[in-house]
């Protein structure tokens, strides 16, 4: 999966979440799940991440571009398409 | 067609003598047998040596879309389930005064389930009940972030430097687990955030022995409960 999912920290920085390939679950239920909750989210490329670390701590991110969805309040996997709650894959 | 009938009363097939067989055959060939002492063997060509003695499949269901089969095969035996319609479960458990208590399963995914613990001998001289990994990923902290391999984790978070969140794909039952983190490089310290377990997911930390936060090559963790 070459996708990303970033969205703002606590503390102001950027939290990077990174798929494991084995995970069976779209892009879309794994922000779902894993973004904390009510936090903003965008789904990125993987090439749109730095890889130059340096100054890793430092990186921000502009909130008005976290329009993907919300964190969702359930930490497990909602795969029931009559969930209330599901998140359907684009 | 000719047929044996017996409208009113019990039918009753006697082969009347001491060790004598009933015997069925089709075409001149035997297909069932019922030895003296009451075994029953079913296209075998000798005196069946169990309660029942089959040569072949044994299949069960209610049709032919739904079924379980016993298959003895090139010196194996397959236990399947045949369902269409559902997920072809293989349920095990027991009747207690008539009663289904289901002890565990296999999915159809292949994952056994066992509704309570697992005890064998490990090789060290236990039998005692073992306790898994319930969770591990491997991962490279540095550079483009790429997990490598994982086992029950959704993803993992890169909240900074050498600064990580394991996601499992499955919760833990509680926060009460064993978090076992490691990094790469000498002098290097992998520890869990002590305010950082959750059911859902253990937060970690890699430092260099200064304390600096470090991002390490080798990085990972596995959850133990």
């Amino acid at each position: 999966m070459t996708k990303r999912i970033i969205y703002k920290t606590d503390e102001g920085g950027v939290a990077v979440i990174i798929p494991a390939p084995e995970c069976k679950h779209t892009i879309e239920e794994i922000a779902a799940k894993d973004v904390p909750s009510g936090k903003p989210y965008k789904i990125v490329e993987e090439a749109d991440i730095p890889s130059d670390r340096t100054f890793r701590d430092a990186w921000e991110v502009d909130e008005a571009i976290l329009t993907d969805g919300v964190g969702d309040v359930h930490d497990m996997f909602i795969t029931d398409p009559q969930h209330p709650d599901y998140v359907e894959a684009e | 067609m000719s047929t044996v009938k017996s409208s009113s009363e019990n039918l009753t097939l006697n082969a009347d003598g001491a060790g004598s067989d009933v015997v069925i055959q089709n075409n001149g060939t035997e297909t069932v047998r019922v030895d003296s002492s009451g075994n029953v063997g079913i296209g075998i060509t000798h005196t069946p040596t169990a309660t029942l003695e089959v040569a072949g499949r044994i299949q069960t269901g209610t049709d032919s879309t739904h079924y379980g089969r016993f298959v003895g095969f090139s010196g194996s035996l397959y236990i399947g389930h045949r369902n269409d319609t559902a997920d072809g479960t293989i349920i095990f458990g027991g009747f207690g005064g008539g009663t289904f208590t289901e002890f565990g399963r296999f999915n159809s995914n292949g994952n056994l389930l066992v509704n309570n613990q697992i005890s064998f001998n490990s090789g060290y001289g236990s039998a005692a009940v073992a306790y898994g990994v319930r969770a591990w990923v491997n991962f490279n902290g540095t550079g483009t972030v790429a997990i490598r391999n994982s086992g029950n984790v959704s993803s993992i978070t890169d909240l900074g430097t050498g600064n990580y969140r394991a996601n499992f794909t499955n919760s833990m039952p509680d926060s009460q687990y064993v978090a076992l983190p490691y990094s790469d490089g000498d002098f290097r310290t992998a520890q869990p955030t002590p305010s950082g377990f959750y059911p859902a997911y253990v937060e970690f930390t890699v430092r260099v022995e200064a304390g600096t936060y470090y991002d390490g090559a080798q990085c990972g963790i596995a959850v133990i409960r």
